[in-house]
């Protein structure tokens, strides 16, 4: 994440010195001079070379036609698995990216073979390592980003290593991937005066950009985009020969001039560390958590809940507990908040970055805080909360927790409730909604059988939870919302309507709900 | 300046080292010895030039390696790494066949025999080339086998042109445990012996018995002119020049990504110096300890822009590899400067570099290994200061651990109380909400030891510290019964499975239960003793985990009726807290629900003061 001169120098040293790049690259030329005496070529070239230690495929196409028109255009991929084979790379946040047409259509005719090259490769039991210069390689990051459908920390992962091709893709790819593992499986190898940038194009994984006696390692892309340019004969260019002069001069001191381009590569990096440092409070949260629990468990000594305590705190004075848990939760809510934008920008097939232990935690959490959110939400005279009042953290909290678990285990019968937090988090809203109809028939506004209807709705939604032992039994404290509203609901259904719900109520059998047996 | 790098150790008992190093064998033995001064004994080992003695021939790994067996070397390996799975150490394996086959009890001439006859006296291992390897290890072996922390005679290990024999584990452990001091290897400029093990066995394979042939020859010089074992020469350095540049890219950014991608297509050798290197520069000495800048010296020391002199490197190097004689005799005579992290920061190793003729980016790579270093001390420092120190708006960690003891634990663990277990599960009180706090608090400070130590940023001995190991251990008894009563009071069993279960029990107690087990061990705790020392704490989480079952329920890890009995024996034969049996302890309560035809005929019946039922 930090950047040195000695770091990008030093990588740029190991690179050149590892021979990997020489021998793609001669295994390019070997490509190409084999094609080169057919008398045409158009389309794609493909060859593997299986060597002791890896595997490496080798792209090779025809040359870029600079006068084309669609050298510089891009086509916008969006939409599904079959409109867009990339489509997996597309995360909550961005939903489409842009490619450079030469390179997609290449990719596209080639689409058959290609998908057996997938396969075979996805077998290999070899490291893989993806080559090819100029369109070859571009056709070449498109084939790995595209082989990089599933990518785990613990497996290996495929190099792609590209020679004085163009950038491929626009920000948003690059966006997408700077979020990715996959940025890191791709090493573009660039002559520095004679790589042609182009407009709304961003680079993205590894670049080592090759002076007339240095190098330099770097993956910062607007470094990358200030220290190439210049003219576009791209297919021109020998890297063999370039990286036989660097080879020379490697073990020399000598210094690059570019000195403004670090400070301001440098100063990015300071500013990424920060924003990554601000994250790293997770303690703290945890301790947060604990005073809110405490908050909690005050409350139900008191026989209110926390739930009510702090709806009645917000309208009355408060005392410091009550102001240090409302600035705690601020602190929680910002945590989580921003650790589900990080996760929605990855893209979808690697959202399991959300560690079981953060699924369990964040479940936790929103169990634990969205209840004092309603109560706000409600205090501030909203309505509807479930539909038109969440915050999308929370949203997304559950839904991330439902598909890795979509059943939630039940409580054991025997098991001692009095812990245990509500399974749907938005229970409060339920019942503050459930309040203001009551209030809307006791003021005989609206119609008064569908409001009749909804109530019994929610009668019957609250019994489900409770046979299930889904609900704390905090809900039923004396000075609870949920009491409040059972005593005016008795009310109202006098006399026409009894359940198993209002038996269970009227012979208060709630007060040994939830008890260890 | 003396030769004052290990106490003890004068200029005559190196010279009579290496004159036993080298001196001829003509019967099948394999080692020499010799009493010297009052008290002291050399052992020499043999070398050999012959391939197999330097890769064993039926190993198939790139570089010949193996894994140490934790049975016979239980501290060759590491805690931290991977708390799971206990990472090994690596070595040659051809290195430790060549020690394992002088320690069996068939072998005529035993090192074993040997060692036990000569303690208490002081023991010098010693070599040259591969016989340095073999001192290496049967200076380890010896630690292993006779060292518990009582001892005070601790063995030396002197080495000339040795190959490296083992990887960071290895290295790592022998920092830990307070022995790499112990180890002095001797290096003159050019010798490949100590490069050759950073080179793949693919890469070499082809030259290396003739080139081992040629360094054996100690008489006749190698012909100018002698393609193969320039070739060779050049390969190996190619291989020493990768796992340098890897490794310095490592030191300047451990956690880039690509460059873990990137690596992952090279063949980097797993060996790495370990103990102190002293390297002969011409004019003076150089003394190292560092290991991460050991290695760029291995690499640049050699290097030169200059075709000339890189074609004589090889005839050099042979004679380098012979040049030990001549670096014993100027001892006493030449300056040895330390390259150490005091004084590399205070003049940038200029003055011991010098004869090196190190390019800037050479320094700046010997820079970056100290400033690793550095940064290492500096989270140690940390580390120290928040355990004992209090500041302004926070408790140490002593204070803490302190504040549990006595204020909430001793108090909560006299009748009529529960014991502090049962009392912080339930939590009614404004003390437990407190403890859970600090409980948190505390966690937070070991996770991120035990993040730093995963990573390697702390010094190797932190983990061998005896301090550490005291409070770790503390908090470990104190804090732990805390952490299974909040998992069962969040009812994370329901969701998740035993605390005991995979990937629950927090990995810091894991972790300080192994430096504990292997303290005890060390101090010749038995098998038994160790388990006990695991169960005392865990035993909450199995009786809270036998709560749920019934009695005739078979589980994965066998029949509740068995675990029942199992736990019972466990709280009786062991010298468990009374607490434990309070009225309204967990342990009372799940004991009574038991039924009435086991409590009948169990052993805790007196204990639990039962009464038979009529």
């Amino acid at each position: 994440m930090d950047f040195s001169p000695l770091k990008g120098s030093e990588l740029g040293k190991l690179m050149l010195r590892s021979g990997l790049l020489h021998s793609s690259w001669n295994k390019i030329s070997e490509l190409r001079a084999s094609r080169a005496h057919q008398v045409q070529t158009p389309g794609l070239g493909i060859k593997l070379f299986q060597e002791t230690k890896y595997t490496v495929a080798v792209f090779v196409a025809p040359p870029i036609n600079i006068t084309c028109p669609l050298n510089s255009a891009s086509t916008l991929l969006s939409g599904t698995e079959e409109q867009n084979p990339f489509h997996f790379l597309c995360s909550e946040k961005i939903s489409s990216f842009s490619l450079h047409t030469p390179a997609f259509q290449l990719f596209d005719s080639a689409y058959k073979n290609l998908f057996g090259l997938k396969k075979e490769l996805l077998e290999s039991k070899k490291p893989v390592i993806i080559t090819g210069a100029a369109l070859g390689g571009s056709v070449a990051s498109l084939f790995t980003i595209w082989l990089l459908e599933t990518v785990e920390a613990k497996l290996k992962r495929p190099l792609c290593i590209t020679f004085g091709s163009p950038l491929i893709g626009d920000a948003k790819l690059q966006e997408i991937l700077e979020n990715s593992l996959r940025n890191s499986c791709f090493l573009h190898v660039a002559y520095a005066s004679q790589t042609p940038m182009k407009p709304n194009f961003k680079p993205f994984g590894t670049f080592l950009i090759c002076f007339d006696s240095e190098c330099l390692c770097i993956d910062d892309p607007e470094a990358v985009m200030e220290l190439l340019g210049g003219a576009s004969a791209v297919d021109q260019i020998d890297y063999g020969e370039v990286l036989d002069r660097l080879d020379q001069t490697v073990m020399e001191d000598s210094r690059l001039m570019i000195d403004d381009v670090i400070t301001r590569m440098e100063e990015r990096a300071e500013k990424k560390k920060v924003r990554f440092d601000q994250l790293k409070k997770l303690n703290d949260i945890k301790i947060s958590m604990i005073y809110i629990e405490w908050y909690k468990k005050k409350s139900k000594m008191s026989k209110i809940g926390y739930y009510d305590r702090f709806k009645t705190h917000l309208v009355s004075s408060a005392s410091p507990f009550d102001v240090d848990i409302e600035k705690r939760k601020i602190e929680v809510n910002d945590y989580w908040r921003s650790l589900v934008e990080e996760v929605e920008k990855k893209p979808q097939s690697e959202k399991s970055v959300l560690k079981t232990r953060s699924l369990f935690s964040g479940n936790n959490y929103r169990r634990m805080v969205e209840p004092l959110d309603i109560a706000e939400y409600y205090h501030n005279g909203g309505r509807e909360y479930r539909a038109s009042g969440r915050s999308r953290h929370y949203v997304m909290l559950e839904k991330w927790f439902r598909e890795a678990y979509p059943k939630e285990q039940h409580r054991g019968k025997g098991t001692d409730l009095s812990e245990l937090l509500t399974f749907d988090s938005c229970f409060w809203s339920e019942v503050e909604d459930a309040l203001i109809m009551i209030k809307s028939l006791n003021t005989q506004e609206g119609d008064r059988e569908a409001l009749l209807s909804k109530l019994v709705r929610f009668e019957e939604y609250v019994w489900e939870m409770i046979s299930k032992r889904e609900v704390s039994p905090e809900i039923f404290l004396e000075k609870s919302s949920f009491m409040k509203w059972w005593k005016e609901y008795k009310e109202i259904i006098k006399g026409f309507r009894s359940s198993d719900f209002t038996k269970f109520m009227k012979d208060r059998m709630y007060e040994r709900y939830g008890q260890a047996c | 300046m003396a030769l004052d790098f290990i106490p003890g150790i004068s200029k005559a008992l190196i010279a009579t080292s290496w004159r036993l190093s080298t001196k001829p064998y003509t019967t099948n033995d394999q080692f020499h010895q010799e009493v010297v001064e009052d008290n002291t004994v050399v052992v020499a080992f043999r070398r050999s030039f012959l391939e197999k003695d330097w890769f064993a021939p039926a190993n198939e790994s790139s570089f010949g390696e193996t894994k140490m067996d934790p049975a016979e070397f239980p501290s060759m390996i590491s805690f931290s790494n991977d708390v799971d799975a206990d990472a090994r150490a690596t070595v040659n394996e051809a290195f430790l066949k060549s020690l394992q086959l002088l320690i069996s009890p068939s072998c005529t001439q035993s090192v074993k025999t040997l060692v036990e006859n000569m303690r208490p006296r002081r023991i010098v291992f010693t070599g040259h080339s591969s016989g340095g390897a073999t001192a290496i290890l049967a200076a380890v072996w010896y630690l292993e086998t006779f060292f518990t922390k009582k001892c005070s005679d601790f063995p030396v290990c002197l080495t000339f042109g040795a190959p490296l024999v083992g990887d960071y584990v290895f290295k790592h452990g022998l920092g830990r445990e307070n022995w790499s001091r112990l180890f002095v290897n001797f290096v003159t400029r050019f010798d490949i012996v100590p490069r050759i093990m950073l080179a793949p066995k693919a890469s070499t394979k082809q030259a290396l018995p003739y080139a081992l042939s040629q360094l054996g020859r100690t008489r006749a010089p190698i012909q100018e002119n002698d393609q193969t074992i320039a070739g060779f020469y050049a390969t190996v350095m190619k291989d020493v020049e990768t796992a340098a540049r890897q490794a310095a890219c490592e030191l300047i950014d451990g956690e880039n990504a690509f460059l873990e991608t990137f690596s992952s297509f090279l063949e980097l050798s797993p060996y790495r110096p370990a103990g102190t290197f002293v390297f002969s520069t011409g004019t003076r000495f150089v003394e190292m300890s560092n290991s991460d800048a050991i290695l760029q010296i291995l690499f640049y020391a050699y290097q030169s822009t200059n075709e000339q002199e890189l074609s004589e490197r090889p005839n050099q190097s042979i004679r380098d590899h012979h040049g030990y004689e001549e670096m014993v005799d100027s001892m006493g005579t030449k300056d040895v400067y330390q390259l150490d992290l005091n004084h590399f920061l205070s003049d940038g190793g200029e003055y011991a570099l010098f004869d090196l003729r190190l390019s800037t980016s050479a320094r700046e790579c010997v820079r970056a290994a100290f400033e690793a270093e550095k940064k290492r001390n500096d989270n140690q420092s940390k580390i120290e200061t928040t355990i004992t120190k209090q500041s302004t708006t926070k408790k140490s960690i002593e204070e803490k651990l302190k504040w549990i003891e006595e204020e909430y634990k001793q108090p909560r663990c006299q009748a009529p109380a529960k014991g502090y277990y049962d009392s912080f599960k339930e939590s009614n009180d404004d003390n437990d909400f407190k403890a859970n706090v600090t409980r948190a608090e505390l966690a937070g400070f070991f996770d991120d030891v035990l993040g730093l130590m995963k990573k390697g940023q702390l010094p190797d001995g932190f983990e061998g510290d005896s301090d550490w190991i005291k409070l770790a251990t503390g908090y470990r008894r104190l804090m732990e019964p805390l952490d299974i009563a909040n998992y069962y009071r969040h009812l994370k069993n329901e969701d998740t499975g035993s605390y005991m279960g995979k990937g629950r029990r927090p990995k810091r107690y894991k972790h300080a239960q192994k430096l504990d087990e292997h303290d005890l061990l060390k101090s010749g705790g038995t098998a038994e003793k160790i388990m006990a020392s695991c169960l005392s704490i865990c035993f909450w989480a199995e009786v809270e985990d036998l709560r749920g079952k019934k009695y005739d329920e078979v589980t994965n890890e066998g029949t509740v009726e068995e675990r029942v009995t199992k736990l019972e024996n466990f709280l009786i034969d062991e010298k468990v807290d009374d607490h434990i049996f309070l009225e309204g302890s967990t342990v009372t309560k799940w004991w009574h629900s038991l039924p009435e035809h086991h409590k009948r005929s169990s052993l805790l019946q007196q204990r639990m003061g039962y009464t038979r039922a009529t």
